[in-house]
């Protein structure tokens, strides 16, 4: 499956971080102009995505600090001024697997083992092949 | 001496299902396998002590490690299967 | 005891997914559970003499077997 093409640390992330694609896209978003602060509503219209939605993905980002939002006025997101250089480069090359290979992405984040118990049986499983998803 | 294989034999097999455990954490990110794979890592340690304690004879008691080890061991996997829901 | 907490929640992962691995595991830390318990009753001096090792080494041989089971 289209899956295993991608580097272990980029799917890692991908399995512990990222939970929707509107998600994904917005933390890209962020991350090309890292000094911007961005309104919710900015943010929904450069994504083509319901504000309600967004502000629980972008919330959902902050508390694993991949982003920040500062209270002015308006809740405002930003990228992470202090994001760590590693991060940032699996970022950068999660970035352009989007672009290269939308489909195994796209189908990492919503293919996701989230149960536990199977994951766990799964591990012992020697004979890795294709797997059946 | 039939208790060092059976302690060595319980040694490889802890150290293969840390590994797998292990490999599949690094391909998936599930927390639980992380600490499924230390929990046997302890038991792996329990089993070394064990042969230690065994082949040193008694004038040197590891029992204290030895326990706390496996203890350790067990207590990780515990908090995994309990408070680390994804 | 701690394994005791372990192989019941391994039963629940048994009954949730019906895969025999989690069955196996649970029987195999409840039979460490035992070993702990006949090391402690037998002492320091039998540590290293029958039965509790033997329980042990089951324990131990039934993970094999789940893992060979799962793979075949």
């Amino acid at each position: 499956m289209a899956a295993n093409e991608l580097p272990d640390d980029v799917r890692r992330f991908i399995v512990s971080n990222i939970a929707s694609v509107a998600q994904l896209e917005a933390l890209l978003l962020l991350r090309e102009d890292r000094q911007k602060e961005w309104p919710i509503e900015e943010m929904s219209r450069a994504l083509y995505a319901a504000a309600g939605g967004m502000i629980d993905q972008l919330n959902d980002l902050v508390s694993k600090g991949l982003a920040y939002v500062t209270f002015e006025s308006d809740a405002r997101y930003r990228y992470r001024p202090d994001m760590g250089s590693e991060l940032d480069a699996l970022l950068g090359r999660l970035a352009d697997l989007y672009k290269k290979r939308r489909v195994s992405v796209i189908s990492l984040i919503y293919s996701e083992p989230v149960d536990k118990a199977r994951s766990f049986a799964d591990a012992f499983r020697i004979r890795k092949e294709k797997e059946a998803e | 001496m039939a208790a060092s294989v059976i302690y060595l034999s319980c040694l490889g097999t802890a150290l293969l299902c840390a590994a797998l455990l292990w490999k599949s954490y690094r391909r998936n990110g599930v927390r639980l396998l992380l600490w499924s794979s230390v929990c046997f890592l302890g038991l792996a340690a329990e089993n070394v002590l064990l042969f230690a304690d065994h082949i040193t004879g008694p004038h040197i008691d590891l029992s204290l490690v030895r326990n706390l080890a496996g203890l350790a061991a067990l207590v990780s996997l515990i908090y995994a299967l309990i408070w680390d829901s994804k | 005891m701690a394994c005791v907490v372990i192989a019941l929640f391994f039963l629940q992962f048994w009954r949730k997914t019906a895969d025999r691995l989690f069955l196996i595991f649970a029987v195999a830390f409840a039979l460490m559970c035992v070993t702990r318990i006949v090391s402690a009753g037998l002492g320091e001096a039998h540590l290293h003499s029958g039965s509790a090792y033997i329980i042990r080494f089951v324990a131990y041989l039934m993970i094999v077997a789940a893992i060979i089971d799962k793979n075949r």
